[in-house]
């Protein structure tokens, strides 16, 4: 069996699970993520993972709560975070919000946010959400980023948490070219500017997390159109792993799990060549040849590791003697003898000498990583003390520098652990009514949101659309009724039927056909038969809006009373309260079936969505 | 393993239902889970499996498993 090979080492987790071996199942699993596999590595072995974590088998360093709060889909998001955070010794509690409706969330304290209690909020916007012009918008983004920092103190005042909040992502290739990182207000220039805006003066308990270094890793494909209008996905899929590890060393370093200790080994590692055969002439270190080059260039990252703090430690089968020689007299050697904090060369095997090490510094052995050329070496220490991060590294010095680029074990934040509790105790009920009389009001936010809705009867040009959404809609549809394109033409042009699409608007653009009520006149009274609604235009009352013009209409056409049905599936949830929020009353005799008597006092009319329907 | 099986697998999989069982003739609109994102995973996780990448219209038209075996069967002929 090859190690490299992600998906062979997730076949041999998921039979050592079935025969029951958990520890076995944990470690070839850790190996499968340590080759750091695509995307569709992660939907495969989504439920695997979550036995995994629920097992004995596995003890995290770490359990906590994170809630992401994004602009586009998080559910392919959460099983790549939900690994990369098992790797790093987390347990994940994940709370995914109702897409595109963060700011909804914020500003309700009795949202799914609030009740979940995060210990962590991730922010996870990008350059759409600016909606910035290819020149001009300095102001639209300063705007934004001013708003944006109004909703920390909003989210953090109700449910004290750490707010990672990402950054904006700068894409090339705008229908302005150069000229968007050029001219003073071109489009890219102004994403580096809010992004200076966003991360400078952070509050307490606020970190930064910069899209571009996510975007750069990934190169190419970091976004992908198709993805974004087909499922709302952005980055893309193919991103997701990196920005999940990104994301994941954010938070473990402000949990302060980032390691603090890095062990190497010496021979074939540090320079090229076998010291005790080839002598101080023989290794390879320096500029007479690429590899040595390679080699000086991770010594020189290394060294940049050691000024940030990181203590760098030597871990060899050597006689000290000559060990310690290419630091004392070979000139090309970056690293000096001084330059670590302990130093342990000898015949002893490696975990034993680890201990020692750790011992010597004080520290646990969960803080250290282990980089070694020999994948021998590094199964041993991984089979004896799994505690410390041991890289799949290759023997190459690029390789080994990638790898411990790519995983990131030593991320800082600018943020001590102590900054992490500092909100304990703030929670009380006082703090949260001072929140709510200082914030935004939901109102003020969707007023400012300049909603517009249209509806119409459905006809030949929208019978596709609707036909599409009665098949597809599962979330906000209170009877889940799937009709053929047949039917609902038969339907929308019978007199006894009233069959509209509706259309919503704001300032950020046409959100388009995005919902459906079918109703069936019987005489003086209406059954509404299906009602359904996109979950992207969730949280801005466009269910108030259709309602009232449901009811508007049957009012109109001498109609007494209007009924309406809930019908519950598994996913649709959601609307289960929706008829008693619009005023509906019970039935007593019939459970889930509502009415609504149009003779009894006025209808109420959505205040926030103006109605710019054509006249019937 | 056939490729009906092979599939099934990966249904198995990205649904979280262990005995989940399709058929060419199982539609879309019959798997109450097989929402948009579903979608989209079910096609990234079979292009990963059988090594190949399928258009536009093949992920946007398929209603039922038999589309997908088709759509399967065309790149991997076409690659071989």
């Amino acid at each position: 069996m090859s190690l490299g090979d992600a998906n062979l080492l997730l076949q041999s987790a998921r039979i050592a699970v079935r025969e029951n071996r958990f520890p076995e199942a944990v470690a070839d699993f850790l190996a499968a993520l340590q080759t750091f596999p695509p995307y569709p590595f992660f939907v495969k072995s989504e439920k695997l993972l979550s036995r995994l974590a629920a097992s004995d088998a596995w003890r995290p360093r770490r359990a906590i709560k994170l809630a992401l709060l994004s602009s586009s889909t998080t559910s392919l998001l959460s099983p790549v975070l939900k690994a990369s955070a098992f790797r790093r010794g987390i347990k994940l509690d994940v709370y995914e919000g109702v897409f595109g409706n963060y700011r909804q969330e914020i500003l309700d304290p009795n949202s799914g946010l609030h009740q979940f209690r995060p210990d962590f909020a991730a922010i996870l916007l990008n350059h759409r959400d600016l909606g910035l012009p290819p020149f001009g918008g300095n102001q639209t983004a300063m705007d934004f980023v001013a708003d944006l920092r109004g909703y920390w103190k909003i989210l953090t005042d109700v449910s004290p948490c750490h707010i990672v909040q990402l950054g904006f992502d700068a894409p090339s290739g705008g229908a302005w070219g150069s000229l968007e990182d050029v001219l003073p207000q071109g489009r890219r220039r102004v994403i580096v500017r809010a992004n200076e805006a966003l991360s400078a003066d952070l509050p307490r308990g606020v970190s930064f997390l910069d899209a571009n270094a996510m975007a750069a890793e990934v190169g190419p494909g970091y976004g992908s159109d198709a993805e974004w209008h087909a499922v709302k996905q952005y980055p893309s899929s193919a991103a997701l792993p990196v920005m999940a590890d990104h994301l994941v060393a954010h938070i473990a370093s402000a949990l302060g799990l980032s390691a603090k200790v890095l062990a190497v080994d010496l021979d074939n590692t540090l320079w090229g060549g076998v010291i005790g055969e080839d002598l101080l002439e023989g290794i390879r270190i320096g500029p007479s040849s690429a590899e040595g080059e390679g080699y000086a260039e991770l010594q020189r990252y290394l060294m940049e590791l050691k000024q940030r703090g990181v203590l760098l430690a030597v871990c060899s089968k050597n006689n000290l003697a000559d060990a310690e020689l290419p630091f004392r007299q070979h000139d090309a050697m970056l690293l000096k003898r001084d330059d670590f904090a302990a130093f342990a060369a000898n015949w002893d095997d490696k975990p034993t000498n680890l201990k020692k090490i750790a011992k010597e510094l004080s520290l646990g052995l969960d803080s250290f990583v282990f980089l070694d050329d020999n994948p021998l070496e590094r199964a041993l220490v991984r089979a004896q003390l799994p505690q410390v991060a041991v890289p799949e590294c290759g023997n190459k010095p690029w390789d080994m520098l990638a790898s411990l680029r790519r995983n990131m074990y030593f991320e800082t934040v600018a943020l001590t652990e102590e900054d992490l509790n500092r909100h304990e105790g703030y929670r009380s009920n006082a703090a949260r009514a001072a929140a709510e009389a200082e914030s935004p009001s939901m109102e003020s936010f969707l007023n400012g949101l300049g909603l517009v809705g249209r509806h119409g009867p459905v006809d030949a040009a929208t019978l596709v659309r609707v036909t599409q959404l009665i098949n597809k809609t599962n979330q906000f549809n209170l009877t889940t009724r799937r009709y053929t394109e047949d039917q609902v033409r038969a339907m929308s042009s019978s007199p006894n039927w009233w069959c509209h699409w509706f259309r919503l608007a704001d300032r950020f653009g046409d959100h388009g056909l995005i919902g459906v009520l079918l109703a069936e006149k019987n005489g003086g009274q209406w059954r509404i038969d299906t009602w359904l609604m996109s979950c992207r235009v969730l949280g801005r009352k466009m269910e108030d809006y259709m309602g009232a013009c449901l009811l508007t209409a049957a009012k109109a056409d001498g109609a007494a009373t209007v009924i309406g049905e809930y019908v519950p599936t598994e996913k649709n949830a959601l609307v289960s309260n929706l008829y008693s929020q619009m005023g509906f009353e019970s039935l007593a005799d019939s459970p889930r079936r509502y009415v609504f008597p149009l003779t009894q006092g006025p209808i109420r009319v959505c205040e926030f969505i103006q109605d710019a329907s054509e006249a019937p | 393993m056939d490729r009906v099986a092979a599939v099934q697998e990966i249904f198995r999989q990205v649904f979280d239902k262990d005995a989940m069982t399709v058929s060419p003739s199982t539609r879309r609109a019959d798997v109450s889970d097989w929402d948009s994102v579903a979608h989209v995973k079910l096609i990234l996780t079979l292009e990963d499996e059988f090594q190949v990448r399928f258009s536009e219209d093949e992920i946007s038209s398929v209603d039922t498993v038999g589309d997908l075996l088709k759509a399967i069967d065309n790149h991997v002929r076409a690659d071989t």
